[in-house]
């Protein structure tokens, strides 16, 4: 039972870490695109927008982590699923 | 003997004043006994008569209770000052005892009074008699500072419906578990499907890539979070808290009343240093909503109990005294606490005995018993009292070794010392539900490092080990623990701490057959011998003395002062029969 009960935590854990990851780096990759390159000023204000609500949405998502906050994270998957969208 | 033992002369002084001596003062005993093989005797004597200024000054002293005087019960100072040709004096310090046989006859202008010695033993415990622990503490003799914390656990001898109920919630939080995460796969797979319409060119790709794995994160979070906090509550649930009570070492219980009382204590026993006295615990624990423990309650204080053996000091006292086999003395200001076999008493011994005609000898047949059983008792309310009985008792069996006719073998009876208190328990390994539960715990300090640690539910698990164990929270006897310094219980403390240390150590001192047949005496019984105030004082202090080159001991003297004689009763050890042996019986 011990076993188990230690493989899964650290399967968890291991998803967990891959999660942070992949998020830092998605989010790190997204900051580094040259928005000039859109000829279109409404749609480059948009993208604009949306990666400046992505950054505020991981920062606030890394502090409700690190608070173990519950209810800021349910708040804040309402808060990406509506203001993400493109 | 000393020259003041010869053509004495005396004078009264009456609170600090000499007045004329007690009418046919030439007649009054003052009896010594040494009960119990005490090493300083209970005294008492013959009424002391007094009339003239003697007798004013005793009345006016009761009188002055009314006018501002600490009247009838306080004791007035009486000295007894005997000296002789060569200017030897000695002083008797006593205390007119109103209380004790005090009567006025203001026809005959007479007053008759008792005595009693003012530093005395028997005095010191006539103090303690009443005297409780409660009232020390109210009065502030015994604060926290005086009380250590002594870390226990709630443990049940038989704990199945907890191991069944935590098995069925661990199988639901498993079963959630997947519930969870296939909600999680569900909730992210819909969430993709809000990003599935295509943005032109690669920033809409980046975005899109950000969005999903920032909910997935979220998601995962949430996820972690709901079962880091259900393993908390089934944690919090199934595993019994640390609990804290107060316990007070036993030598502090035993200074500190003597310190309050005037005197100084010593008591060089080494267990002393360790043992500690736990009262029973009336405290019940604070339950919250569907019943759990929301705060738990040891005991507050370190003194006994309302309803707890000890809670009278001189009980307290009994108990210091009856572990050991030890016996009290008072010297000068200091109470000495000692075992019987410590060879302080012998040292203190200076007393000769005048070789005079003896003409009975006797055994102390009569003080060996069949049976020698020395017992600590058991709780129902803490069944692991009697789980682990080992060293809750021991039986000594004395009998003869050659035997002629069985149904003539005369000794016979019990001789039982029961210490009203019990042994504690150590915890030393983890139960079934603990180990079941440790894992969890080592589930959540490893999810929870995912979220930057910080918890440590294994660890309270292990912190457990080594620290007092009972069966249930309202143990209703107190406890003599054997203890570290930070209050748990070290793995041997029942090896150091039982019955047959104490008797191997200390009992084996009424032993007919150990060490060289040590209990074995001589006793002889009234015999008349010249005495005087000199010889009183000594044997007052120390009942050892010199006979013959050999050891004695005083068991009882009448001194008839004015005749400067006493009838005194002693014993001295030597064995009468070797036909004995021991066994000694230590139930599991």
């Amino acid at each position: 039972m011990a076993d188990k009960w230690k493989q899964v935590s650290e399967l968890l854990g291991e998803i967990m870490d891959e999660q942070l990851a992949t998020a830092d780096e998605s989010v790190s990759e997204a900051n580094k695109y040259d928005l000039n390159q859109i000829e279109d000023a409404k749609e480059r204000e948009n993208v604009k927008m949306k990666i400046s609500s992505m950054n505020n949405i991981h920062k606030r998502v890394l502090s409700s982590i690190a608070n173990k906050d519950s209810k800021q994270l349910n708040e804040l998957l309402k808060e990406a699923q509506n203001n993400l969208k493109v | 003997m000393s020259n003041i033992s010869k053509n004495t002369e005396s004078q009264y002084i009456l609170n600090g004043a000499v007045r004329n001596a007690p009418v046919e003062w030439q007649d009054v005993v003052i009896t010594a006994e040494y009960d119990n093989n005490d090493m300083q005797p209970k005294v008492s004597t013959d009424s002391f008569v007094f009339n003239l200024q003697a007798r004013q000054d005793i009345n006016q002293w009761i009188s002055n209770g009314l006018t501002g005087g600490v009247g009838i019960f306080e004791g007035m100072n009486l000295d007894l000052r005997l000296y002789n040709q060569d200017n030897v004096q000695k002083i008797f310090e006593a205390l007119i005892d109103f209380t004790n046989d005090y009567k006025n006859f203001p026809d005959d202008g007479e007053t008759t009074v008792s005595l009693k010695d003012r530093d005395g033993l028997d005095n010191f415990f006539e103090q303690l008699t009443g005297t409780t622990y409660g009232y020390l503490e109210e009065i502030g003799v015994f604060t926290q500072n005086d009380y250590i914390t002594i870390p226990y656990v709630v443990e049940k001898k038989f704990n199945l419906f907890e191991i069944l109920m935590s098995s069925i919630v661990l199988y639901l939080m498993v079963k959630e578990l997947a519930v969870s995460v296939r909600n999680t796969a569900d909730g992210i797979s819909s969430v993709v499907a809000l990003f599935s319409i295509p943005l032109g060119g690669q920033i809409g790709a980046a975005i899109r890539v950000v969005a999903i794995t920032l909910i997935n994160l979220i998601y995962t979070a949430i996820l972690l979070l709901a079962i880091i906090d259900m393993s908390i509550t089934l944690f919090n649930t199934l595993i019994q808290p640390k609990r804290e009570h107060k316990g007070l070492k036993l030598k502090t219980a035993l200074e500190k009343v003597a310190n309050h009382f005037g005197y100084d204590f010593v008591a060089p026993i080494s267990e002393y240093n360790n043992v500690y006295f736990l009262p029973s615990n009336q405290n019940a624990d604070e339950k919250a909503f569907l019943g759990f423990i929301s705060v738990t309650r040891g005991t507050s204080t370190g003194i006994p109990n309302l309803l707890d053996y000890g809670y009278l000091t001189e009980d307290m006292f009994k108990l210091g005294q009856d572990l050991p086999y030890a016996k009290m003395g008072i010297f000068g200001n200091t109470i000495h606490l000692r075992p019987q076999n410590d060879p302080f008493w012998l040292q203190q011994s200076q007393w000769v005995a005048p070789d005079v005609l003896i003409k009975t000898d006797e055994y102390n047949t009569d003080e060996l018993k069949a049976t020698l059983l020395l017992t600590f008792i058991t709780d129902l309310n803490d069944e692991w009292t009697i789980d682990d009985y080992f060293g809750t008792s021991v039986e000594v069996r004395t009998a003869p070794i050659t035997v002629i006719n069985p149904k003539s073998v005369l000794i016979k009876g019990l001789n039982e010392t029961r210490f009203p208190v019990t042994l504690g328990n150590r915890k030393n390994d983890l139960n079934a539900i603990e180990r079941l539960l440790k894992s969890v715990g080592i589930f959540i300090d490893t999810v929870t490092g995912a979220f930057g640690g910080g918890s440590n539910f294994a660890g309270q698990v292990e912190s457990k080990i080594g620290v007092l164990k009972v069966s249930s929270n309202w143990h209703s006897i107190p406890k003599l623990l054997w203890l570290n310094e930070d209050g748990t219980m070290p793995t041997n403390h029942r090896t150091l701490w039982n019955t047959d240390v104490l008797y191997e150590k200390y009992h084996k001192e009424k032993s007919f057959v150990r060490d060289n047949w040590h209990g074995q005496k001589v006793v002889y019984n009234d015999v008349i011998i010249p005495f005087g105030l000199e010889d009183f004082l000594i044997l007052l202090s120390n009942p050892y003395f010199n006979y013959k080159g050999q050891q004695a001991k005083m068991k009882k003297f009448d001194w008839t002062y004015g005749k400067d004689e006493a009838k005194i009763s002693f014993f001295v050890r030597n064995p009468y029969t070797y036909n004995l042996r021991e066994f000694k019986i230590i139930p599991h």
